[in-house]
């Protein structure tokens, strides 16, 4: 009984750090419409320069410590406007996706400039003078500093709550929230809005990290693991509900203080699970309005042959795959599987995207399912492969059906969000599940006799299912099924007004989609020996969504050149660079920014005016 | 065939359809008028299933359809067009009937065998029904707004419906195509011997055609019977006709 009720304390004073973090998200979500990926960083760079502000500051006072936590969360406000202003501004009319892909190009730049900064190793920063101790809570000892992280969520709810209410700033948000015409009606300046609120989102993200800093060690990787958890928990609260962030905090808080006594495997899967419920029984959240979108632009996206070029890249690129491994290069074999199987990843991500219109941010999920699969059947029964591969597709077909019952019927950001979510609770599953995955270290010895990875064996073997599997996609793209599919994107009320299911049609485009990916990964993790957690993470996510955008949704041919582009391109990079997340983040925005149409859009313009 | 009793659905303080009854019988055709915001569309959407009644009964050759979903009603014989043009704008003319099609056909779940060769005879046919068969492979994202219409009324016609309800067949178009278009409309629905209901605002449109005019008016049918009766009805004269 004490130790449950320690728990529930715990839990609490979780949820305040996650509440400040999230009611941030959710500010800046609520106003200007982006879902901010670098939401997680800006809580990471808090943490960051709290480790700094400390150090250089005298030690053991409790107000120069207090001082230096306001500091940092101070000092992230301003970056953030700064970001804001530089970034964010150009792209408020891009479309959602882009948006996103930006912000996680903002990710990417700050994670180097991170580790350029505060180096690799892990900081422990002081902790707060004069809480140090810990106090009897029904004869436990329950630490003085998590009683005062208790208070401060709810102090901080009442401010905001203040703010929103009872000021005129707060009245702009608010009209800002629930009628974008509304604030043009006001006659205010939006774009000083837009900044100011983006300054307070941040600083609430910073101040959150800042507060963690006597709990935990500050790490390169707090941003991409706080994100998924702030996700989860602005969509159940309801995207730019404030006190609904709070309550999705507490409940999601404690699902983790109690399932990590229960069963610590399953209390990832709980939470999407509660999720799931919740976005089933109300679609936005606990406490969110359903907002008054800007119209949806018309779906003008024709799915048709690729242009000229394009189509003799793609014939090109066969030809010299056909030729590879006779060139003598164990490199130029790998990298040769590598784009492979990047093809039948795109592809798949491309057949949701492209005719589904369904954005998903977590289609690495799918594909490291099937590389788990391949790796665990070999581990515990030492699968021969035909079986293994076998198991890959349909491991993570099934996936993508789950996926698609609880997420499908979501419309645009949160369908984004909560797949990123899902993936994410894939990768941390394989992260503490060390026992049966080994954790960050990995599976080793994924192999089977006569296909070493580097072997013309598997390299042909792999080329021709990824090549098979690509066109069967295709096939099914051009098959009534297909249509079905585009008919419920371009239109669907008229698609349900002739008789077509569009629910299942979409589960099934999820369940195919996840074949696809499952047999990309079940043989990405032959053609490394190996499987990491890195399999499922977001980056890799990220990058199939920009091999996609790359080489176009318009067009079956796009992802495919896309894939062979962009591996070649990081290829290169990784090796000449150890600055690569620099380079790429710096890539994707300078993309965004040059072409907030999407570069599809650029591409349909241009060859349009020629 | 189709049978609307006691219909009733308000949006917040809007009482947009209040207690609406009628029915339309096979081969007939059935015009609703009433100003803008009379409640046409949405009584549309009650009875294709877009909309759930707050109460009130649908009843459909002879079964009682209330509740059941757009999909469900589609494959039990009721089509629709919708006022503001909702095609498959990343499709051609052609291929927007041959998913229809399809998917009247049950053959949705074919990932195999090309749309491209599906019900091209059936899906032809309808385009030269509705005088759309120069336009076969035109994207229907590119059409001109009749050229839109016209694609509608083609989909509303798919699957050998019961019954078809057409909002404002012809709105937008030009004058001089318009009664053209509500000619090929009826000729096709009659043809099938199917019921049709449908709205319009352009009266000399609907006095030719209609056999049967009901007029709605704040969500109330104030008056229905034949052209001839509505046209000398004094309350439609005050309520309707006078504005117009
Ligand atoms: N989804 C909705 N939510 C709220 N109010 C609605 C909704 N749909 C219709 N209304 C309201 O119901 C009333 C009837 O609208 P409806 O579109 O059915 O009229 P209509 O007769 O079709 O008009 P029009 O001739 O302009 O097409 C209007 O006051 C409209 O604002
Ligand atoms: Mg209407």
């Amino acid at each position: 009984m004490e130790a449950l009720v320690v728990q529930a304390l715990t839990g609490l004073a979780s949820a305040s750090s996650l509440f400040l973090v999230a009611s941030g998200l959710s500010l800046i979500f609520g106003v200007t419409r982006v879902v901010n990926f670098a939401h997680g960083s800006f809580y990471m760079l808090g943490a960051y320069i709290a480790v700094t502000l400390t150090g250089v500051l005298p030690r053991g006072d409790p107000v120069v410590w207090w001082l230096a936590i306001v500091g940092a969360s101070v000092a992230v406000g301003v970056i953030g406007a700064g970001i804001e202003m530089t970034v964010l501004r150009r792209i408020y009319r891009a479309p959602e996706l882009f948006q996103l892909l930006a912000t996680f190009g903002i990710v990417l730049v700050i994670q180097d400039l991170a580790l350029m900064t505060w180096g690799p190793q892990d900081l422990l920063g002081p902790r707060a003078p004069g809480l140090r101790g810990a106090v009897d809570v029904l004869g436990q000892p329950f630490p003085v500093y998590d009683l005062v992280l208790i208070a401060i969520g709810p102090i901080v709810l009442l401010g905001l709550w203040i703010v929103v209410q009872r000021t005129r700033f707060g009245m702009l948000v608010r009209a800002a929230t629930h009628d974008r015409q509304m604030v043009a009606a006001l006659g205010v300046d939006q774009r000083l809005l837009f900044t100011a609120v983006f300054a307070l989102g941040s600083c609430l993200a910073g101040l959150g990290g800042a507060l963690q800093l006597p709990r935990e060690a500050v790490a390169l990787h707090m941003d991409l693991a706080i994100i998924a958890e702030v996700f989860v928990v602005v969509v159940v609260g309801g995207l730019g509900s404030v006190p609904g962030a709070y309550l999705a905090a507490l409940l999601i808080s404690q699902l983790h203080a109690f399932g990590i006594l229960v069963l610590p495997e399953i209390t990832l899967v709980l939470i999407f699970l509660v999720m799931a419920v919740v976005l089933v029984v109300k679609p936005h959240g606990l406490l969110g309005r359903p907002t008054v979108h800007a119209a949806a632009a018309a779906p003008t996206m024709v799915l048709g042959p690729a242009p000229r070029p394009l189509r003799l890249a793609a014939l090109a690129a066969l030809g010299v795959a056909l030729v590879l491994p006779w060139l003598g290069s164990d490199h130029l074999t790998v990298l040769g599987v590598d784009m492979a199987v990047f093809v039948l990843f795109a592809a798949s991500l491309h057949l949701l995207m492209g005719p589904g219109g369904i954005v998903s941010f977590g289609h690495a999920g799918l594909f490291g399912v099937g590389a788990y699969a391949v790796a665990l059947s070999v581990k515990l029964w030492a699968a021969p492969m035909a079986l293994s591969l076998s198991l890959a597709p349909i491991a993570a077909g099934l996936a993508g059906v789950l996926f698609g019952v609880l997420c499908a019927h979501l419309s645009g950001v949160y369908l984004a969000m909560l797949s990123l979510a899902f993936a994410q609770i894939l990768w941390s599953t394989s992260v503490q599940w060390v026992a049966l995955t080994g954790g960050d270290n990995g599976i080793l010895g994924v192999r089977a006799s006569g296909f070493a990875p580097a072997s013309m064996a598997f390299y042909y073997l792999t080329l021709i299912l990824c090549l098979a599997a690509t066109l069967l996609l295709r096939r099914a793209i051009l098959a009534p099924w297909g249509y079905a599919l585009r008919a419920a994107r371009d239109a669907p009320k008229r698609a349900a007004a002739i008789g077509i299911p569009i629910v299942q049609i979409q589960w099934a485009a999820f369940g195919l989609a996840g074949l696809a990916a499952g047999l990309a990964g079940g043989l990405f993790a032959y053609g490394k020996g190996s499987v990491f957690p890195t399999y499922l993470s977001i980056p890799k996510s990220v990058d199939a969504l920009l091999i996609v955008l790359l080489g176009g949704v318009a067009t079956l041919s796009g992802p495919i050149v896309g894939a062979i582009v962009f591996v070649g391109l990081e290829d290169v990079l990784t090796r000449a660079t150890e600055l690569w997340r620099l380079v790429l983040g710096l890539t994707i925005l300078a993309l965004v920014l040059a072409f907030p149409d999407g570069i599809a859009g650029a591409v349909a313009k241009a060859t349009r005016r020629a | 065939m189709l049978e609307a009793i006691g219909l009733a659905k308000r949006f917040g303080g809007v009482e947009a359809v209040v207690d609406v009854s009628l029915h339309v019988a096979a081969g007939e055709v059935l015009a609703l008028i009433g100003p803008n915001g009379a409640g046409k569309t949405t009584l549309f959407n009650l009875l294709a299933g877009q909309v759930t009644p707050d109460r009130g009964r649908v009843h459909l050759a002879g079964q009682d359809v209330t509740g059941w979903t757009p999909r469900a009603l589609a494959h039990h014989g009721l089509a629709r067009s919708f006022q503001i043009p909702d095609v498959f704008r990343s499709m051609t003319v052609r291929e927007n009937l041959q998913v229809a099609l399809a998917s009247h056909a049950d053959r949705l779940w074919r990932f195999w065998s090309p749309l491209a060769t599906t019900a091209v005879a059936e899906a032809d046919c309808l385009l030269a029904t509705a005088e759309l068969g120069h336009l076969a492979d035109q994207a229907a994202g590119v059409l001109a707004y009749g050229d839109v219409k016209r694609l509608e009324l083609a989909l509303a016609l798919v699957g050998e419906p019961r019954v078809v309800l057409l909002d404002e067949p012809t709105a937008g178009t030009a004058p001089a195509e318009r009664a053209g278009l509500m000619r090929t409309a009826i000729a096709a629905a009659r043809a099938r011997d199917a019921a049709l209901l449908f709205t319009e605002h352009d009266m000399d449109v609907v006095f030719e055609h209609a056999d049967r005019v009901a007029v709605l008016d704040a969500g109330r049918i104030i008056a229905s019977g034949t052209p001839e009766a509505i046209r000398a009805d004094p309350v439609v004269q005050r309520a309707y006709l006078g504005h117009g």
